[in-house]
């Protein structure tokens, strides 16, 4: 028969498994045939339970103090400062809308063809630098007003590149029959006179709209509306009769916003234009690329 | 109830407590203090207690599964108490980290909590770790709130000798810890609260059915 000093040790033991099977059988087979056992046993499991209670007071009367000496935890930060992010995000979205839409400063293209660039890779003497010859000699940082700089001397690098289709031929072949549409979009860009091109394209039948779309990103192009150019061409990529042409541009378009890090988009899209043998612009793309090297 | 304070004995809490906040306690070294009585049991549980990222956990966990912050922290406290005891019962058994542990506690508390609001029954996702506790030996406030109404005729003294006793207090050290002249005086009043409480246990009835039932 198990043995201990008193009914209240055998219970804790009992309760905290801190009995080997033999025990644990012999205490179970007594609270079976046993009934006064079993009624000291319950009163003991009882008054255990009740010194637990006591422990959790205690505990709860610590953890009060503990709670109180303690700072609290900190909150999650993006929680506390959500509202401040959003201020902060819409401000932002806020300050890129009155960016992209403020009329733009015309741009002086460099006199230098893009052949020359590589000569003049060596110190400047006076002369103006090249965009490339430029960013190489930047820092790693650069103040906004540089960043402007730059963008200005990206795009006139653009334009230089920027090799207008001829807009008096029909664009879409001399074997087309049905250039007439085009015709007086086609003229009106000859002429440059850009708004009445715009208005022509919008009377464009349905079945040109790549054409018009393919026009109507050149003429924001000429407007130096690049983004708005970038996000035309951007959108006639996989088009069978412009799709070439569109990549090409596409990235003009997008030169005022390369940077002298290397890793952006732009970079990343001539480089593709670059090693795709067979490209229509392969050649012209490898020239902007020896340019900006 | 006043807490028990550890004023005296050779080891200094503050101290304890100032190096364990620095160096911590590893898993084995904590349940050790845990289980044992006085100023080595506070300094650990403090320290736990203080785990602001802990804290943070449960708050997050809390907050995702239609809680507040005020069921969080409710959530915490009852989870410390009921972690507490899991150590002391002997259940932590060193299959998970201490803390994987707490934070089992806490689910399996959370979902009894809203179980018991009658909000949801998610019995299958219970955590294993303590999944072999039986359910009725769980904290919870009900539970809490009937056994202090008994606990309420026991008077202090009685109180702080029983969780002493309860926490496997020498009688040296419950002496120190009551001011009591010696050992045997200690041993005698521990004895005597015993006994009241065993005998207020027979006389309540209630308690005895809620018990059984719960």
């Amino acid at each position: 028969m198990t043995d201990f000093d008193n009914i209240d040790d055998l219970v804790a033991r009992y309760l905290r498994r801190d009995l080997d099977a033999e025990q644990l059988a012999d205490v179970d087979n007594r609270r079976r045939t046993d009934p006064a056992f079993a009624e000291e046993f319950e009163t003991g499991r009882l008054a255990f339970i009740l010194r637990e209670q006591l422990i959790a007071n205690d505990l709860s009367g610590k953890m009060k103090r503990w709670r109180n000496d303690a700072p609290p935890p900190p909150e999650d930060f993006f929680k506390k400062y959500r509202y401040w992010i959003w201020a902060a995000f819409l401000l932002l979205c806020n300050s890129v809308a009155v960016w992209y839409f403020m009329p733009k400063t015309p741009i002086v293209p460099s006199a230098a063809p893009p052949t020359q660039e590589k000569a003049q890779n060596t110190p400047p003497t006076g002369t103006p630098e090249t965009p490339m010859a430029g960013a190489e000699r930047k820092k790693e940082t650069t103040p906004p007003a540089q960043h402007k700089n730059n963008s200005a001397k990206y795009a006139a690098l653009a334009t230089r590149f920027y090799n207008q289709p001829d807009f008096n031929k029909n664009i879409r072949g001399n074997s087309s029959s049905a250039a007439g549409p085009l015709e007086n979009v086609t003229a009106a860009m000859a002429g440059k006179k850009w708004n009445d091109a715009l208005q022509a394209i919008s009377q464009l039948p349905p079945e040109y709209k790549s054409d018009g779309d393919y026009l109507k990103a050149h003429i924001l192009f000429n407007q130096k509306k690049y983004n708005e150019a970038a996000a035309v061409f951007g959108s006639l990529k996989s088009s069978v009769r412009y799709g070439e042409a569109a990549q090409w541009y596409e990235i003009l378009a997008l030169m005022p916003t390369y940077s002298d890090q290397r890793q952006t988009v732009v970079h990343q899209m001539l480089m593709a234009l670059v090693k795709d043998d067979g490209h229509t612009y392969q050649k012209e793309a490898k020239n902007l690329a020896d340019v900006l090297r | 109830m006043t807490s028990l304070q550890h004023t005296t004995g050779s080891v200094n809490f503050q101290q304890l407590v100032m190096q364990h906040s620095l160096d911590g306690w590893n898993d084995e070294e904590f349940v050790q203090a845990v289980c044992s009585a006085g100023a080595h049991r506070d300094a650990a549980l403090e320290w736990w207690f203080n785990d602001a990222q802990l804290h943070q956990w449960v708050r997050n966990y809390v907050t995702r599964y239609g809680g507040n912050i005020a069921d969080a922290d409710d959530l915490y406290h009852d989870t410390f108490i009921a972690f507490d005891q899991f150590i002391r019962m002997g259940r932590y058994r060193g299959e998970a980290a201490l803390k994987t542990v707490f934070c089992s506690i806490a689910k399996w508390q959370w979902v009894n909590a809203r179980r018991r609001m009658a909000k949801t029954e998610h019995r299958d996702e219970w955590p294993e770790t303590a999944a072999d506790w039986p359910e009725n030996e769980w904290y919870t406030r009900e539970r809490a709130s009937v056994l202090n109404q008994l606990l309420t005729t026991l008077g202090d003294k009685c109180k702080k000798l029983l969780t002493m006793y309860q926490l496997n207090y020498t009688m040296k050290e419950t002496a120190s810890e009551m001011g009591y002249a010696s050992d045997q005086v200690a041993m005698n009043e521990t004895s005597g609260c015993r006994k009241k409480l065993k005998t207020m246990i027979e006389k309540s009835t209630e308690l005895m059915d809620f018990l059984n039932r719960t």
